[in-house]
């Protein structure tokens, strides 16, 4: 079979045409743009080509971005609703229906990543409101909701708290006890995580759960023996590429969720990376650019982002360094230490 | 995102699609705009279930107009009678399974669902419990429906013992169930636990699992789902886990310094008393296990009693021909009889399936963790045969069984030390096929280690750590490289790194080497390596006895 060949130019081009304009397919996902907007600027970071986006365009994404931002007024309650937005589509004019304007947690994660990565220094952000907003979406049962108003809770928001409350340096944003006591108790008899408990365990859930222990500094919940059978439910996901569960097929994003999760658990190298990397490569779109999540698919910006970072664990060359608790370049990661210790 | 096919279309279905996309956004955008201008204002109730319903048919996953809908229904259930309750619950839960056929995982969708039945005079959930039935046949795996299917299934008001049965209904049906397998995991404990507390599930019980376990692996030895419950089953978490503190393993007192080894990472500074009194100094912790003590005890041949402290008990400390010394067994892992006997019976049945199924991993691997768990001294030999069959079988994963391998290698020469290694004067674990370094918390009070002839990378350098009594080092004819996370021997006299593959990179394995704290080395040998010949050893050495 002919080697394919990784083309990062495509793949550049397809995010920025993808900043400048979403394509109708993305239509369902319109008040999550700010997510896939992350998925296109942590993409052209990795990519290496952030910096070739002239500094006006960069600029008026940190403008979007700001505007997207929802600040408390003068009733106390308003403070749980703060946060960041995922598109103007509900941006309401009118002091009334301004109490029906919620944050979204997966969109104040994204929005406050995508500003490190642009280049911003958060100064404009609102940090208090933002943490009270995140508590205010914790669960009895330690997880949290994505928005007030109501929605599902599982693992994916325990990460995303997670990122919050370390970029801001304010633990004051979760329980953290009682969200390692969901973690625990969401892991499954295969010695592996899942979205809540008494699910099945699942590569995206247990990214979330460790990268989420990692970053609270407490990975320490789970004893040695519990994390290797956990390392070996991972190292069984490879396919050829990484499946999400046991008897599913093989799916880009997966060499990113499992993946990383490996490299935070030290087992990283016990991977094939060539057959690794011939699945991610099979599944790249060479006309559009981008990458799905099987072969002959249609190319979409979560794939494609998480098609890049699995091929950036492997040291790909062209591709930078990610920080895999937090989900974006090392570059981006030490800007924001340096950001945090301005602050301190 | 879901999978969407390449489909190819002519020029002109492409220009019909373009104009129908455009108009569908047209109409969303005006349907939006409406939403938002309505919102709050109770008489226009009606037009807002309409718009929004319109709406959420193509798109389910916009959770605001799930929201508005909610909030519209609070309002109904403090005006509507019941009867009108009803129908308009029903209508809803009919939107909800409309999305569903559209995106069988649409969260917002079985979230509503969910809510919204909860708010009906007379709900059925019985009912649902049916249509998740349905849903699982299409998918089995969507484990949206099974949530939703607990969710039925706790609000029928079934004990979790009925619920039990619905999971053995389900596995039944088809062995190859995981999320069946996992709710039964879950609700074991509740319906059958052990009455006298020694396990989560009573034995009777337990061993009915195993026989299920059994006839899905003889089924099919190819589910993995069926072998990773059996080892649940049969791991500890079935047996009462008790999370247990870091223990000292190791202590040794000597002139000017102590040493302490732990069983796991200890954060506690440990305290050492020497007849009645705190001995003063700073502590370090040097390695993940072990903890050093500088003292200015110039010599320890007077004292009468010493005792060290930690956080996971104390330790007395006896004479030995090398200083003062305590040394604790580690205990394996105890099982008890019947633990073991279930665990032999399951070994032998492995075997046997091996004869039917000579090539399933699952087998394989299953039979390497119960022989290691029964008698590792008997099963040494077989269990590397096993593991090299094993990266014969499942190449992707030869690292893996590598990795495993080194375990257990380890763990064999520990079990042959038995007591005694505590105080060895010297180990070899030259060629024995090791790619990792386990268990060498067990060696630190050591004083020669001899590995060469192995696999060991860079990777391995910071399980050296706990080596601060070895005096002779052997590392030649291994995998190193740059030397990086070399950490801090001040014992080390004499050091063999040749034949490796150390960097020429100008100066990466000198700063390295001097950064490894070796105040005592008087002995380097850097033969065979690419760097031979860049490092002035001379030099290395003198600079570094000086610091």
């Amino acid at each position: 079979m002919e080697e394919v060949k990784f083309i990062p130019g495509t793949h550049s081009k397809y995010f920025k045409r993808f900043l400048q304009m979403m394509p109708p397919q993305t239509q369902k996902g319109d008040t999550q743009r700010l997510m896939f907007a992350f998925f296109a600027i942590s993409g052209l970071d990795i990519l290496n080509a952030l910096e070739s986006c002239n500094a006006q365009h960069r600029q008026d994404m940190i403008e979007w971005i700001y505007s997207l931002q929802i600040q408390p007024d003068d009733d106390e309650e308003s403070w749980s609703r703060c946060g960041f937005m995922g598109s103007c589509t509900f941006k309401l004019q009118s002091k009334e229906s301004r109490e029906y304007q919620h944050s979204h947690i997966a969109m104040t994660y994204t929005a406050l990543s995508s500003l490190i990565i642009l280049g911003d220094d958060l100064s404009r952000v609102n940090r208090p409101a933002v943490i009270r907003g995140v508590r205010a979406l914790q669960q009895p049962d330690g997880s949290f909701c994505a928005h007030l108003g109501g929605s599902e809770n599982d693992m994916r928001f325990i990460f995303c708290a997670a990122v919050i409350c370390y970029t801001l340096k304010d633990w004051s944003g979760m329980d953290m006890p009682l969200v390692e006591d969901f973690i625990k108790s969401s892991l499954s008899y295969e010695g592996a995580i899942a979205q809540g408990p008494g699910l099945e365990a699942h590569g995206g859930s247990t990214y979330c759960a460790i990268a989420a222990l990692v970053l609270m500094g407490r990975l320490s919940i789970f004893s040695d023996e519990q994390l290797d059978r956990l390392r070996n439910w991972l190292l069984m996901r490879q396919v050829a590429g990484f499946q999400g569960r046991p008897n599913k097929p093989d799916d880009t994003c997966y060499s990113f969720w499992v993946g990383a999760t490996l490299k935070l658990l030290d087992r990283y190298q016990f991977i094939d990376k060539k057959k690794n990397r011939e699945f991610i490569l099979s599944t790249q779109q060479n006309l559009t650019g981008g990458f799905s999540k099987w072969p002959d698919n249609t190319s979409d910006p979560l794939h494609t982002y998480f098609g890049l970072c699995g091929l950036s664990l492997m040291s790909e060359p062209g591709l930078k360094e990610i920080d895999c608790a937090l989900n974006m370049s090392v570059d981006a990661a030490k800007r924001l230490e340096q950001i945090q210790t301005w602050n301190s | 995102m879901h999978g969407r096919l390449k489909v190819r279309t002519t020029e002109q279905e492409q220009a019909i699609k373009r104009k129908e996309r455009e108009q569908k956004v047209k109409a969303y955008k005006a349907a939006m705009g409406r939403i938002m201008k309505i919102r709050g204002n109770v008489e226009l109730n009606d037009e807002m279930l309409i718009l929004t319903r319109e709406v959420l048919q193509r798109n389910p996953d916009i959770y605001t107009l799930w929201n508005i809908r909610r909030e519209i229904f609070l309002n109904f259930k403090k005006e509507k009678s019941d009867e009108e309750m009803g129908k308009l619950v029903d209508n809803e839960v009919k939107l909800t399974e409309n999305c569903l056929m559209n995106n069988q995982k649409s969260y917002c969708a079985w979230h509503h669902r969910g809510w919204v039945l909860d708010l009906h005079p007379e709900p059925k959930w019985t009912k649902e419990l049916a249509l998740c039935t349905e849903f699982l046949k299409q998918d089995e795996r969507n484990f949206h429906c099974w949530d939703y299917l607990r969710l039925a299934a706790a609000k029928s008001g079934f004990s979790p013992l009925k619920q039990f049965e619905l999971s053995d209904e389900k596995i039944k049906d088809n062995f190859s169930n995981y999320s069946a397998w996992h709710y039964r995991s879950k609700l074991l404990p509740l319906t059958h636990p052990d009455p006298e507390g020694n396990a989560l599930i009573e034995p009777g019980q337990h061993s009915y699992e195993l026989g299920q376990v059994e006839s899905a692996a003889y089924t099919d030895p190819n589910d993995s789902s069926a072998w990773f419950y059996q080892r649940w089953l049969l791991g500890r978490d079935c047996s009462v886990a008790q999370r247990q503190p870091p223990k000292p393993l190791l202590c040794w007192l000597g002139p000017h310094k102590a040493i302490i080894s732990f069983s796991k990472h200890s954060r506690l500074v440990p305290q050492l008393f020497v007849d009645g009194q705190t001995v003063e100094g700073e502590w370090l912790m040097e390695s993940k296990y072990v903890w050093v003590l500088k003292h200015k005890i110039g010599s320890v041949d007077q004292i009468k009693k010493a005792e060290v402290v930690t956080e996971g008990g104390r330790l007395e400390l006896q004479p030995s021909s090398i200083g003062l010394v305590a040394v604790v067994a580690e205990e394996g892992q105890e099982h008890n009889q019947v633990v073991m006997d279930t665990l032999k019976g399951q070994l032998k049945n492995c075997k046997l399936l091996l004869t039917l199924t000579p090539d399933c991993r699952w087998t394989y691997l299953t039979a390497v963790f119960l022989m290691q768990a029964i008698d590792i001294r008997l099963f040494h030999g077989e269990t590397m045969e096993f593991l090299d069959k094993l990266i014969q079988l499942d190449p992707l994963r030869a690292g893996h069984y590598n990795d495993l391998r080194s375990k257990y290698v380890m763990e064999f020469k520990l079990s042959l030390m038995e007591g005694s290694f505590g105080v060895q004067e010297s180990v070899s674990l030259s060629q024995c096929h090791l790619s990792s370094l386990y268990h060498f918390n067990q060696l630190a009070l050591v004083r020669e280690v001899d590995l060469s002839k192995n696999q060991l990378t860079d990777r391995s350098l910071p399980a050296l750590g706990s080596l601060q009594m070895c005096r002779k080092l052997d590392l030649s004819h291994n995998c190193l490289v740059t030397l990086d996370s070399m950490p801090s021997l001040p014992a080390l006299e004499w050091l063999d790194l040749s034949n490796n593959e150390l960097t020429k990179e100008p100066g990466r394995v000198d700063k390295n080497l001097r950064n490894a704290n070796l105040t005592a080395l008087k002995s380097l040998s850097v033969q065979d390596n690419p760097c031979y010949g860049l490092l002035d050893l001379e030099d290395l050495l003198q600079t570094l006895s000086f610091k």
